[in-house]
């Protein structure tokens, strides 16, 4: 090695060495940050968990406020904890604070947009802020989405809610649309099976919800409630025969209770009025004609006697006629055509006091019986 | 044509220019590795240590003890240990960009780690990001200098560093490039953007695979609900450029009130930050340390505005005063924080006044930050950016847009120096201004300057200076006193004097505002300064100090690399 060589194999060296120190000072620095990172991780999990407890308890006692800085505290230690986010959620709805919680659905659906719970929760935020067509179409989503756990449970129950939401709002159509799957789906649960009887009835179904009431009373035959669903099934389909069977029945087993006294009587008027029932004479028929008449004649009268200002010259026709049938005296061959002339009478008396003073309101007997026979 | 010396055509001819670039280029990846995990070990040290001082449901005293110990002990280590890692870093790595041929020694980088990491885990209103920028740039110092670079090449890497700890400590690698540019370099188009981009880019990397992929700040999704909020946008732009003029004079004003205490008290002054700091965090807890956690807060846009309007006021005050004393720290931080404040202020009561047709106050909080940091930092192009990337929400470009430019405005027209060059003008240093950005380009001073030549002395006499002017073909000359230099005197003054002056001191006066150029100034600028004082040579003075004449410049040396009359006068090195 010549002379000239030393000083550059030093040089070399030297640099040799900085590389080498270089490189352990890069090595010794990343074990120190996945270290320090480690260790950061664990205490933010630790105390965003501790969070988010003190918000679960918080929320259940009632202290909304409280429980929404300690959830918030647990979402901010640990982003993307879609549990954490999602009690949030649930808080903030609950405080009236629905654009917060807007925003943050946002974010968690843009990252789960199939989340099941995420999409209920949306449909309930978007409840809160009135946007009823963006909350169903999120329980929808929450049906077809993604549950994590007991998928099946989740699902009936969420179809459950979207139900009740829908008979809230009075869309028939699409609430059948729910309880006919729904009512495959629940399988034995008598409060379930119960519950979606009461929404048949609400989606004017009540063949359905009569099915599912003798499905409860096959399971438990001493179900007085069961038997008074069953009746108000039977009314509702028109059977008030058997309606009154059934509001017997659950007089039986339920006999303090005065709603079901009261259902009893009602059918038991209906059934004795009702000119469509099978196997009347024409005797009979005519005579409980007579009856609504008499009922429809009185209502008319009364309308006329509040409104007697707008009561137009047709009413009076209408009231004079059904005086003058009601005066009139029996005929000696009374046909089946003689009923139904004055069953006809009796729908216009009826249709001239509605047009007065409105459809009567809840079980008016003449209404219901007006409304089978429109049938 | 210039000459090139045999040294430099030996060296083009061997290649090691070459290989010194590609060097260079390899040490912007090691650079980025390197600033990328020291900067996340700095954050996560000092997050521990701070979560370590501050355990939850702790004692209150602990918020005055904490930040008064913590600003004793950082404070006697930079007094006594590490003078160079004082303040923010940002005005340090210029100075040694553009004094110091780019030398930061290893001592300033280990002391800025060390007493950062003290000063800002006890809670003091300063923040991590400043003193990232100086530790990535003594770094990239320290390895050029290992490798045996050339002091130029070693120069080009500190803005490598620069944008690799910036990356890193904000995650945000374009607005970490933009902002090496921007306001370290003053040259958007400089020719380090290759290794400034790649280092940036290598650091974010090392961040994310530490950290994971986190903004530093959440915000909920922005939108536009009615276009008077663009008016309501306007008018933050003009309360956040107000609020960062409040911020930067009151930081330049306590600053000379520090600096003209006894210099036996400096180790002690650090202190009277951590006390202030310390008072208000005992009533207000929120207004310790940077505060990015509340910033968060506020974004989310659940918030009392009145407590929002006491922190901006507290920042506004604290940080000054923290900064002043003599601590380690930097101010990006507590901008950031004090444009959430004022914008979340002014967007609740924006939304009280207007519920209909303004958005969310947190949209107006993040909007503040970018006006409060374009307003403070001057550097509106990387403040734009900054928000974009620090929040990913690509929507409220606009909103910011116009914001960031009326508080850039404001700023400029209330305070002329930006903060970082304030501070420097304080230190005697003359950095490149802002204004002077543009005159960086072309044939510089350096090129025609003519050394070894000496000022008049203002002790000379009047017929000393004819005689010169004679000599030199000139009718004007620095004048120094004691080898100070202090004026220009001209042949005009003389005879023009009245009573005629015998000696220099009669006809000229000692006044630092006398005409001189630096040697990176380009040739142009030198002209105008002629122009303007009406002389014919101009003194070429240090940045560092300029009383002291490095050489001068003449009208007639101007012209002749031009090509224009004769050469003499000059020396051309080009």
């Amino acid at each position: 090695m010549s002379a000239k060589d030393v000083p550059r194999k030093t040089g070399e060296a030297r640099k040799l060495g900085i590389i080498v120190v270089v490189a352990l000072v890069i090595a010794g620095l990343a074990t120190v940050d996945r270290f320090l990172a480690g260790l950061q991780d664990a205490e933010v999990q630790r105390t965003a968990r501790q969070s988010y407890r003190e918000g679960l308890r918080l929320a259940r006692n009632g202290k909304t406020g409280e429980a929404i800085e300690a959830f918030r505290k647990a979402h901010a230690l640990e982003r993307g904890n879609t549990e954490y986010e999602l009690e949030l959620i649930k808080v903030l709805t609950e405080a009236g604070k629905s654009d917060q919680a807007e925003l943050l659905m946002r974010e968690v659906l843009e990252r789960e947009p199939n989340g099941g719970r995420a999409n209920l929760l949306a449909a309930h935020v978007m409840l809160a802020k009135g946007s009823s067509d963006t909350a169903e179409s999120y329980y929808h989503r929450a049906i077809y989405g993604e549950w994590p756990d007991n998928a099946d449970a989740h699902r009936i129950s969420v179809r459950m809610e979207l139900a009740d939401f829908l008979a809230a709002r009075g869309k028939k159509q699409e609430l059948l649309a729910e309880l006919l799957p729904l009512q495959e789906q629940s399988g034995k649960d008598p409060a379930a099976e119960r519950r979606i009887a009461q929404l048949f009835l609400a989606a004017d179904s009540p063949s359905h919800a009569a099915n599912e009431y003798r499905a409860l009373i096959k399971q438990d035959p001493r179900d007085a409630s069961a038997y008074t669903g069953l009746g108000d099934a039977e009314l509702k389909r028109g059977d008030y025969r058997s309606a009154r069977d059934a509001f017997l029945s659950a007089a039986a087993r339920n006999p303090a209770d005065p709603s079901i006294r009261y259902r009893v009587e009602l059918s038991g008027t209906l059934n004795d009025l009702d000119p469509t029932a099978r196997r009347l004479t024409s005797v009979e028929k005519y005579r409980r004609s007579l009856r609504i008449l008499d009922l429809a004649r009185s209502e008319l009268d009364g309308c006329i006697a509040k409104h007697s200002v707008a009561a137009s010259d047709k009413a009076q026709q209408f009231l004079t006629s059904a005086n003058d049938v009601i005066k009139q005296k029996a005929p000696a061959a009374i046909t089946n055509e003689l009923a139904e002339h004055v069953l006809g009478l009796a729908d216009e008396t009826f249709q001239a006091g509605v047009k007065l003073c409105g459809t009567p309101e809840g079980d008016d007997p003449l209404r219901l019986i007006m409304q089978k026979v429109a049938q | 044509m210039t000459k090139l010396s045999l040294r430099t055509k030996l060296w083009n001819w061997t290649g090691f220019a070459k290989r010194e670039d590609q060097v260079s280029m390899l040490l912007s990846l090691v650079i980025g590795v390197l600033v990328g995990l020291t900067v996340v070990a700095f954050i996560l040290l000092t997050g521990r240590l701070a979560a370590r001082m501050y355990p939850p449901g702790g004692a209150a005293w602990r918020r005055i003890a904490v930040p008064v110990a913590g600003t004793l002990v950082s404070g006697y280590l930079l007094f006594r240990y590490f003078p160079n890692a004082r303040g923010s870093g940002i005005p340090q790595t210029k100075f040694a960009l553009f004094i110091q041929e780019g030398y930061i020694g290893l001592r300033t980088v280990v002391g800025k780690f060390v007493c950062c990491s003290i000063s800002l885990a006890s809670g003091i209103a300063l923040g991590r990001e400043g003193p990232s920028v100086q530790i990535g740039a003594g770094i990239a110092s320290v390895l050029g200098r290992s490798f045996g670079l050339s002091k130029a090449n070693v120069k080009a890497l500190v803005p490598v560093g620069c944008s690799a700890a910036l990356a890193a400590a904000f995650n945000t690698p374009i607005a970490a490039v933009l902002f090496s540019l921007e306001e370290i370099l003053g040259d958007l188009h400089a020719p380090v953007l290759g290794s400034v981009v790649l280092s940036s880019a290598t650091s974010w990397m090392v961040l994310h695979l530490v950290l994971g992929d986190q903004p530093l700040f959440h915000t909920p999704a922005w939108q536009l609900v009615n276009p008077l909020e663009f008016g309501i946008y306007a008018v933050l732009g003009l309360i956040g450029g107000i609020a960062s003029v409040c911020f930067v004079k009151l930081l330049l004003k306590l600053r000379v009130w520090f600096r003209s205490l006894p210099a036996s008290s400096v180790w002690l002054q650090p202190v009277a930050g951590g006390l202030l700091i310390g008072l208000f965090g005992l009533f207000v807890p929120e207004a310790l340390g940077v505060g990015y956690d509340y910033v968060d807060h506020v974004l989310g846009g659940d918030f009392s505005w009145k407590i929002v309007a006491l922190l901006a006021v507290m920042k506004i005050i604290a940080t000054p005063v923290c900064y002043s004393s003599g601590n380690a720290g930097g101010i990006f931080g507590p901008s950031l924080f004090i444009g959430a404040m004022v914008g979340g202020t002014v967007g609740s009561i924006a939304h009280i006044l207007l519920p209909n047709v303004t958005a969310n106050p947190g949209a107006y909080a993040l909007v503040g930050m970018g006006a409060a940091f374009a307003g403070i930092v001057r550097t509106p192009l990387t403040s734009v950016i900054m928000i974009f990337e620090m929040t990913r929400d690509y929507s409220i470009i606009v909103p910011l847009m116009i914001s960031n430019l009326i508080s850039f405005f404001v700023s400029q027209q209330l305070q002329r120096e930006p903060i970082y060059e304030a501070l420097a003008l304080q230190e005697g240093v003359y950095l490149p201004t802002g204004e002077s950005r543009d005159e960086l380009t072309g044939i510089r001073v350096s090129e025609v300057m003519r050394g070894g030549t000496e000022p008049l002395s203002i002790d000379d006499t009047v017929d000393t200076a004819k005689v010169l002017f004679g000599k030199e073909k000139c009718t004007s000359w620095p004048v120094a006193d004691e080898g100070s230099l202090r004026s220009m005197i001209s042949s005009h003054q003389i005879e023009t004097a009245s009573p005629p002056a015998r000696i220099i001191r009669d006809v000229v006066k000692s006044d630092w505002r006398y005409p001189h150029v630096h040697s990176d100034h380009p040739l142009s600028y030198a002209l105008e300064q002629m122009r303007d004082s009406s002389v014919d040579v101009i003194p070429v003075v240090s940045r560092a100090n300029i009383h002291e004449m490095r050489g001068i410049v003449t009208l007639t040396g101007i012209l002749s690399i031009y090509g224009i009359g004769g050469v003499q006068g000059a020396t051309v090195t080009r």
